[in-house]
């Protein structure tokens, strides 16, 4: 069942279009995270489904119920800002409790309901601190508890680890995690971060330029990305520009700028004559030396350096043609600067885009 | 090592231009007010407390000090009244409009006072605007008088100190986060309870203290009170010059002056513990 429908929303600033005819629902209990660059309006979206920003056209619903024109303290909605904005003059246990006094609440329900967060949050020793004593993840927690202390029917998260370093991060990741899943509450997280994005999410949406580019989950994203955009932005990936020479039942031929021919997948615009761009992962090629095995892509290559990373290498070598490609191995060897090799992947491993990917 | 240790002497000249610009007049004024008058300008040589004792008995001073007293208790508080939804409005307003109006209040209190109080002067006179807009509302039947009386210094003082208290406020204001705002809002808060329990608690002391500036100018407010009041309005400031340049008896204007003095001091002080935020446990 779709808790949030966010049907055909639209926001203009002036000229400026932040938020362009956005389709979108969240089923019930899905941590649904907007991912992007900034700027790409999943912060005015988000604000829009808060409440704090109306839509210029367009609706969004609520459990079934039009939100649209509601005031945000209507909509029975949760939120984690940015900055916490946590109440700086209250108690944790007032912050808190501040949602529930709102509610007029009885005194002894509202203590009993701050006591049952602050032990959810493992803040029970902190309920008389203030924020200004608190640590960046201690206040976190608070802002989370007070989000969820009325029981809302949808929790916004607006890039709420943003402030912490990343130690922190990870742990306050698996804390939400953890939090969202024994709540079971819908949740809508904004972030730039895609490591984080795909820590959480159930699905992701892919903005840029006030659009969705695709949703997905986080391997639909990183393995069938829908753009050169998506692809980029989802991990790392490399670009070579060619044109297909020869499509076949079960494959696509295409010659790249330097001549070198390559095998992919059929994809769409799998037509003899058309321009393209191939995308690999780093992680998908190997650098070998003696030879190229058979059904195998292969381009010649220099290494350029090789970079131990710990759990992998990490390589940059450059074609014939002058570009240069970045090569991910799990492996242990390191290959040499300057050696001469055999750049290889799947055929299967390989993407076609329409050419020209962003930068 | 640290820059401020290596800098730190710079204060030192001004703090001593200042200190000597405040204490040296206030210390011989306070002198004056312990010798006893011989008339004409002229004082005596015995210390004396005499002058306290005229001035702090004497039921024409009492009445002047509870006079002082009340006209800027009263302009403050309308100025609060006044000036608390102006400021949040501006702080708030993110448009050319607000830069416009916090731009306009500025270049007002570049204007002289004794410019600002003369227009007034001419609005509220007998045949000034605002009686003719009371008289062709029919809100009065006969003009009123609006100046020479304690309601024409209201109005003046109000005039003074109102610009002051909104761009004190409107600094006040901007010191509020606005996600603090909508953090309330989105937990459920109307516009008023959000005013009451975030705005106010985190304004109070800034509210206080713009206050607090707006009263100790309302008390010295010399200009107002003399050209509005018409000489009939008798403030501690327009005593003070009387006493001094009518009666030429320095001792018993010193004397007044150093009990205005002490009054606004211990208002001061004693408002201090409202200058903290005040928190609240739940």
């Amino acid at each position: 069942m779709a808790v949030v429908e966010i049907d055909g929303v639209s926001k203009r600033f002036g000229a400026v279009t932040a938020v362009d005819t956005v389709r979108l629902t969240v089923a019930d209990g899905e941590f649904l995270v907007l991912l992007g660059p900034s700027g790409c309006g999943k912060t005015t979206l988000l604000r829009m489904v808060a409440g704090f920003i109306t839509p210029t056209e367009g609706h969004i619903r609520l459990g079934g119920r039009p939100i649209t024109h509601q005031p945000p303290g209507k909509r029975n909605i949760g939120m984690v800002f940015q900055d916490y904005a946590l109440f700086p003059h209250m108690d944790v246990a007032a912050n808190i409790g501040f949602g529930l006094r709102e509610r007029r609440l009885p005194a002894a329900e509202i203590a009993r309901r701050v006591a049952a967060l602050l032990a959810q949050v493992r803040l029970t020793a902190y309920a008389k601190s203030y924020p200004e004593q608190l640590s960046g993840g201690q206040q976190q927690r608070v802002a989370l508890a007070r989000a969820l202390a009325y029981a809302p029917q949808l929790l916004l998260l607006d890039e709420p680890l943003g402030a912490l370093d990343l130690k922190l991060r990870e742990a306050m990741q698996q804390e939400i995690h953890a939090l969202q899943r024994r709540l079971g509450i819908t949740t809508i997280m904004v972030t730039h971060d895609q490591e984080e994005a795909m820590n959480l999410a159930d699905r992701i949406v892919i903005m840029e330029g006030g659009q969705i580019r695709q949703i997905g989950t986080s391997q639909q994203l990183y393995w069938e990305p829908a753009s050169p955009f998506v692809a980029q932005f989802v991990g790392k990936i490399n670009f070579l520009a060619g044109a297909v020479t020869a499509a076949e039942a079960d494959g696509c031929i295409v010659t790249l700028s330097g001549g070198a021919r390559i095998a992919a997948p059929v994809q769409a615009d799998c037509s003899p004559g058309q321009a393209v761009t191939i995308a690999v992962r780093p992680e998908a090629m190997r650098l070998v030396a003696g030879g190229v095995p058979p059904g195998l892509n292969g381009l010649t290559a220099t290494v350029q350096r090789s970079v131990f990373l710990g759990n992998r290498v990490r390589s940059v070598v450059t074609l014939a043609d002058g570009q240069d490609v970045l090569v991910e191995s799990a492996h242990a060897d390191m290959p040499q600067a300057g050696a001469a090799m055999d750049l290889i992947w799947q055929p299967a491993q390989t993407r076609l885009f329409a050419p020209s990917p962003p930068g | 090592m640290n820059p401020g240790a290596s800098w730190g002497w710079l204060i030192w000249p001004p703090l001593l231009v200042a200190g000597l610009l405040l204490v040296l007049p206030q210390a011989g004024f306070i002198a004056m007010s312990l010798h006893p008058s011989l008339g004409y300008g002229r004082m005596g040589d015995a210390w004396t407390l005499v002058n306290y004792t005229h001035v702090l008995t004497d039921p024409a001073y009492l009445s002047a000090i509870g006079l002082t007293l009340g006209l800027s208790a009263a302009a403050t508080a309308i100025g609060v009244v006044v000036g608390c939804p102006a400021a949040y409005l501006l702080a708030r307003m993110h448009s050319r409009l607000a830069s416009g109006f916090i731009a306009m209040l500025l270049a007002t209190s570049f204007v002289t006072v004794v410019i600002k109080v003369l227009g007034l002067s001419l609005v509220l006179g007998r045949e000034g605007i605002a009686n003719h807009v009371l008289l062709s509302l029919h809100i009065v039947s006969a003009p009123v008088q609006l100046i020479n009386n304690d309601l024409g210094v209201l109005i003046g003082l109000v005039q003074y100190t109102l610009p002051v208290q909104v761009l004190l406020l409107i600094g006040v204001i901007q010191t509020i986060p606005r996600r603090l705002e909508e953090a309330a809002e989105i937990n459920g808060a109307h516009f008023l309870s959000m005013l009451r329990r975030v705005i106010w608690p985190l304004s109070r002391p800034g509210v206080v203290s713009a206050a607090l500036v707006a009263f100790d100018m309302d008390m010295g407010a010399f200009t107002s009170a003399a050209m509005l009041g018409g000489g009939r309005v008798l403030t501690l400031p327009v005593l003070i010059e009387r006493t001094i340049m009518i009666d030429v008896d320095y001792a018993t204007g010193a004397a007044l002056s150093t009990v205005l003095m002490v009054i606004v001091f211990a208002l001061n002080l004693a408002a201090v513990p409202l200058l903290r935020t005040k928190r609240r446990p739940a």
